[in-house]
């Protein structure tokens, strides 16, 4: 049980609403952050535990964590 | 168009051979066996340090001491050769025999009094283009705005990170902008950028601490992509495993970014350690297929120790090369410049040829112009899982129409 940062992709080319996609993943435990709806992707925080409840949604195509990026040291030793 | 190559020399033969006898093959052995061929004595010399004395380099044939290795010289004759080294091969006392070849020192470029090694090896110094009247889009930790080498130039800027303004409070954004669309520095002339002219449009997605989110990156491509930007490039990613396909948003925004005229390059990744043999995939976003990846090579224009390889199909494979060791460029003041290696600094030579190439014409947007920059590159001697098509290039002085 931990609090993840999440990116709920969904399907926009096949006509899937953003709105109605918050409000139900709202109501599944997901906080949502941010709307991407060109992109067809939905951010937001939730318990990981409700990672599959949200994947079942209507319109939903793929729920998984939000990667992050991390450079190395800036240093001629370190490839960058 | 003609293409620059960098293959190896073919093999140049001096007319001699080396021959090398099984372990147990005494030395007295070795000795009549090649005077039995040669006809005339063999002599024998210790193989210590220092060159062998001039009647070594008279001598027809000799034997090196304790290492089981005998040289015949040229001038018995090519013909003669021949015949003794046919003879040597049906010889179960001798493990091998070949012509003695010609080495040479490797052509490496290095930076001289007026361009880094970056801006030669991939055409930029010779070539007519600058990159004028293109956008070229540096997504990384901003850029440092007061910067003398930036003075005067194009610079559109917006920063995804949460209370983080543009300003490069870390340096790599600073130093890829510089190589991609920097010019020259300003105390002593000296050029390190390759799209000199270029407008440049600086999308900070990493923070000051060199960490970014995924949203943030995303969003700065979308962004990028409805600036109209010709050249996106993206000198970061992160890890994959073998077996591991692309993240499906990163190729929808690649794909939009073609269809919609826009070129987006990212570094490949510096994962691998070759010199123990290991081989990293091509990271994230570089392995999704309509984004071009982008591997290291250094001044011999041999693959980086660090650099990614095409471990993983289905985009995961290495398209094209840029120099990516001891690059000189950019970094915010107090220091000004400093060089690094990495894919992070191969990337933005390519995306800074690729400037050259959409000013030579204007229809090679997107598709059109990701297609040219493969074409265009200059073949090397490793093999297309590390670098792909090869060494990016500049359109020549003449070029323009392809």
């Amino acid at each position: 049980m931990a609090q993840i940062s999440v990116k709920v992709v969904f399907d926009a080319k096949g006509g899937a609403d953003a709105e109605t996609i918050c409000e139900k993943a709202s109501e599944h435990g997901l906080t949502v952050e941010q709307v991407q709806r060109a992109m067809g992707v939905i951010f937001g925080q939730c318990d990981d535990s409700v990672v599959d409840q949200l994947e079942a949604l209507d319109g939903v195509l793929r729920v998984s964590p939000e990667g992050t990026f991390q450079l190395p040291p800036l240093s001629p030793d370190k490839p960058q | 168009m003609s293409k620059t190559t960098f293959e190896m020399q073919p093999p140049h033969e001096t007319g001699g051979s080396i021959v090398l006898f099984k372990p147990d093959v005494d030395l007295s052995t070795q000795q009549s066996i090649l005077a039995s061929l040669s006809g005339a004595d063999v002599q024998t010399f210790a193989s210590r340090a220092g060159r062998l004395p001039e009647s070594a380099d008279e001598a027809p044939a000799i034997v090196l001491e304790n290492v089981n290795i005998g040289f015949i010289s040229a001038q018995v004759g090519a013909a003669q050769s021949e015949s003794i080294r046919a003879n040597l091969m049906d010889d179960d006392r001798v493990l091998s025999v070949r012509p003695e070849l010609y080495l040479f020192a490797l052509k490496t470029i290095q930076d001289d009094d007026q361009k880094t090694w970056g801006v030669d090896a991939v055409g930029a110094w010779a070539s007519r283009y600058t990159g004028a009247g293109i956008k070229v889009a540096v997504l990384d930790t901003g850029l440092d705005l007061q910067h003398p080498d930036f003075a005067d130039r194009t610079i559109v800027s917006e920063s995804f990170v949460t209370g983080e303004d543009v300003q490069d409070g870390q340096g790599h954004g600073t130093h890829c902008a510089g190589t991609a669309v920097g010019g020259r520095t300003s105390d002593r002339d000296f050029r390190y950028g390759v799209a000199s002219d270029a407008d440049l449009y600086v999308g900070k997605v990493l923070a000051n601490s060199g960490s970014g989110r995924e949203r943030d990156v995303l969003i700065g491509m979308a962004w990028a992509i409805e600036q109209g930007c010709e050249v996106i490039s993206m000198s970061l990613g992160s890890d994959v495993r073998e077996g591991d396909t692309y993240s499906p948003e990163y190729e929808a925004l690649g794909r939009q970014a073609l269809d919609r005229g826009s070129l987006i390059i990212a570094a490949a990744g510096n994962s691998s350690s070759r010199r123990l043999g290991f081989v990293a995939p091509v990271g994230s976003p570089a392995n999704a297929p309509s984004i071009m990846a982008v591997a290291a090579v250094d001044e011999a224009l041999s693959v980086a120790d660090f650099s990614s390889g095409g471990i993983n199909p289905d985009g995961g494979e290495v398209n094209v090369a840029g120099p990516g060791v001891d690059v000189f460029s950019s970094v915010p003041a107090p220091r000004l410049y400093r060089s690094l290696s990495g894919t992070s600094m191969a990337c933005p030579h390519v995306a800074g040829v690729a400037a050259h190439w959409a000013e030579s014409d204007q229809n090679l947007r997107g598709q059109a112009l990701w297609d040219k920059i493969i074409e265009t590159a200059a073949p090397v001697s490793e093999d297309a899982r590390d670098l792909g098509a090869g060494l990016v290039q500049s359109p020549p002085a003449a070029a323009g129409v392809a």
